[in-house]
């Protein structure tokens, strides 16, 4: 129905339709796409079923982000002064332009030119990279998929599995023009090939660039969660780490880690700890031999308050980003996360784009959605996306065309109310009938009931209306 | 206004007054059986699942040579070993191509100790330190790992109340419950490196180590050099001077 009422507006972005058509007829991509989100799907329905108390988790783990960010002023407070109290520096951005301007200057004052990143989906969403290459420095993305995906010009499709949209022959022909292995190279050569060339990007680079999944209030902690090992270097070899991470990763205790660690990454990849999770806290102190000298945490806004301070729409802010939802959505499994023409897509990328970018036409992505609520249903924070889509949908439509709507059901309520009147109009239904159809379907496919009329049957009617054959 | 300021005031108007409180920390109501199951054999547990993703776990045979085992390991390749097991150097000198610091990214083996195990997830818990630097579990190909068996944890739960900003004297509760100094920087390791980024096809040792070795070390013996009793929280008293 929701659907239904969604083509009849014709409010689908006309950038999501085209794009999730194509998507839809290339079968190569609709392959790649099933494969990893049924891999990821089948793997966390495994490991989530082995925990007798998961449920419990959800439940502490909501409650944690409910007070979080009831208070999340004090919460970012307390974590400055934590970071500050361990040697570290804080940065406030209200919007991307200002990270991007921050993260440019604290490596022009440390004299950078070299920049390591680590996989972070708010440095994609503030546009970094473009801002640091303009600013004269070169800068690698490290992580296995976003390297893929910055050599080829590409942009990530899905939140944890970057190039899910990519085969293996088309990362075969790549490496082949960058690191010149054989055109027909196995996965293994290419990770290898991959290894040696980011390991010098690590050692050689000035600065090293991260998110954070989590930051830890009381103890000033950015963590992080990865399976490569990439983060660790760039946080380990650089003599610079900054960590741009948005304001809603804030968790009040340390101890919290042991409830939202394992949500995450059961949730994300099915595994039951990554293969690296690290807990930094500050620069190096005296006598350490590795480890950044400086590091600077950079808060990013960018839309997050507007999301707060939205009764309908706060709760999205609970999200960890663990891509559970995108692995079970029907229309992100047919489309791609390329169709969503947004940095976060799936179900909760359709509720938070559409604010976190603002002005950007992504107003239509909460159309892009059948509604059939399988991402309430595995979000590790029982996020009720459904009824977020509902809301956004119902201020997309409250325009003149709805109106309209409400007028015609008023008629048609109107109508109902007057038997005679139902019944001359259900006589003159059946008279008029066959002009109406062609082929089982409606004649009239064009116009403003086109899109909807197009999707649609119109079987015959009864040849006696079933209020007739009641009174018999 | 600066954006702190202005970002702060827009977060303060819109504080919630409905508020379900910080709930207690620790494990939810219902994890008991399933951790008690873990808790009765925390080597077996945490052997069985470091296993499962490739790890390969090492007992040492009662009255053998920890040196002994770790050479066996990294025999005829260069190895470095981190500060704190210094003590293992001399005996390692004979049989071990041995590499220092400097030429760590040379070293096709990394020794280091680990400071606690988990057995739910067969996780290596690592502190950072002078004596203990991040590079030497991380450069090299392979990474062997020394645990002592009294030293596995059942999860997070038993390990993160461990850990504080400043090192506070025994609580009550004893021995186990001693507060570790959070280190700068603190590591979890799960397994080798490993990515499936490429068409879901696992590779491991993208940029981590892709083999790792545990060496679990009985809990009675005591280590030469002291560090049997030397709990890692107490570091800073005995530096081993990092800058060698």
């Amino acid at each position: 129905m929701e659907t239904g009422r969604a083509q009849k507006r014709q409010t689908v972005p006309a950038g999501f339709r085209e794009a999730s058509r194509r998507a839809v007829q290339d079968p190569a991509l609709r392959e790649a796409i099933r494969r990893v989100t049924f891999n990821l799907g089948a793997r966390r329905a495994q490991v989530t079923a082995e925990l007798p108390h998961f449920d419990a988790l959800r439940e502490q783990a909501k409650r944690i982000k409910e007070h979080t960010l009831a208070h999340l002023d004090q919460y970012l407070e307390q974590l400055e002064a934590a970071v500050r109290s361990r040697g570290g520096h804080v940065h406030w951005a209200r919007d991307a332009e200002e990270a991007r301007r921050c993260v440019v200057r604290i490596c022009q004052e440390v004299g950078a030119r070299r920049v390591a990143k680590s996989k972070s989906m708010v440095t994609e969403e503030v546009e970094l990279n473009r801002a640091l290459v303009q600013a004269g420095m070169e800068v690698v993305e490290t992580d296995l998929g976003e390297f893929v995906v910055q050599i080829s010009g590409d942009r990530p499709s899905h939140l944890i599995a970057p190039i899910i949209h990519k085969r293996r022959e088309d990362v075969a022909r790549l490496f082949s023009e960058h690191l010149g292995t054989p055109a027909d190279a196995p996965v293994p050569v290419l990770t290898a090939a991959a290894r040696a060339h980011l390991r010098q990007a690590f050692l050689r680079a000035d600065v090293g660039i991260t998110g954070a999944n989590f930051l830890v209030a009381e103890t000033g902690t950015v963590v992080l969660v990865e399976n490569e090992g990439n983060a660790r270097m760039v946080t380990s070899l650089p003599r610079v780490h900054v960590a741009v991470a948005g304001i809603e990763k804030v968790i009040p205790r340390l101890a919290d880690l042991a409830v939202f660690l394992p949500l995450l990454v059961r949730s994300a990849t099915g595994q039951r700890l990554s293969a690296y999770v690290s807990l930094l806290t500050g620069p190096r102190t005296a006598g350490e031999l590795d480890g950044p000298e400086a590091f600077h945490l950079v808060l990013v806004d960018n839309g997050r308050s507007r999301l707060l301070q939205d009764p309908d729409l706060r709760e999205a802010l609970q999200c960890i980003r663990c891509s559970a939802c995108l692995n079970v959505c029907p229309v992100y499994e047919r489309a791609g996360g390329h169709a969503y023409g947004s940095v976060y897509s799936g179900p909760i990328g359709a509720v938070i784009s559409p604010v976190l970018a603002e002005g950007r036409g992504l107003v239509d992505l909460p159309f892009a959605s059948s509604l059939c609520g399988a991402c309430l249903e595995v979000c590790p924070l029982r996020i009720d996306i459904p009824r977020m889509l509902v809301a956004l949908r119902a201020r997309a439509a409250a325009g003149p065309q709805a109106r309209w709507e409400a007028r015609l059901a008023k008629l048609t309520g109107w109508v109902l109310q007057h038997p005679t009147l139902y019944r001359w109009g259900s006589r003159l239904a059946r008279l008029a009938e066959p002009l109406l159809r062609v082929q089982g379907r409606p004649r009239i496919n064009w116009g403003p009931l086109g899109a909807w009329a197009r999707s649609r049957d119109l079987p015959r009617l009864a040849p006696h209306p079933f209020h007739r054959r009641v009174r018999r | 206004m600066t954006a702190r300021q202005e970002l702060l005031a827009a977060l303060r108007a819109a504080r919630e007054s409905r508020d379900p409180g910080l709930p207690e920390p620790g494990p939810p109501e219902g994890a008991g059986p399933y951790r008690r199951q873990l808790e009765e054999d925390l080597v077996g547990h945490f052997t069985r699942r470091a296993e499962e993703l490739g790890v390969q776990v090492h007992r040492i045979p009662e009255g053998s040579e920890l040196a002994a085992a770790v050479a066996r390991l990294c025999e005829g390749k260069a190895t470095y070993v981190e500060p704190a097991l210094d003590f293992l150097t001399p005996a390692l000198r004979g049989c071990v191509h041995l590499v220092g610091w400097e030429r760590l990214p040379e070293a096709q083996v990394g020794v280091t100790g680990a400071d606690y195990g988990l057995a739910e997830s067969g996780t290596l818990v690592l502190l950072g330190r002078p004596a203990r630097p991040r590079s030497g579990s991380l450069l090299p190909p392979v990474h062997v790992a020394l645990l002592r068996e009294d030293r596995i944890l059942v999860d997070l739960f038993d390990l993160l109340p461990r850990l504080g900003t400043c090192a506070e004297t025994p609580s009550a509760r004893g021995e186990r419950r001693r507060l570790e100094v959070l280190p700068t920087g603190l590591v979890l390791a799960t397994g080798p490196s490993r990515s499936a980024d490429i068409e879901m096809s696992l590779a491991v040792g993208v940029h981590g180590p892709g083999t790792v070795h545990v060496v679990l070390v009985p809990g009675g013996q005591e280590w030469p050099g002291g560090l049997a009793k030397e709990s890692s929280a107490r570091w800073e008293a005995t530096r081993t001077g990092g800058g060698r």
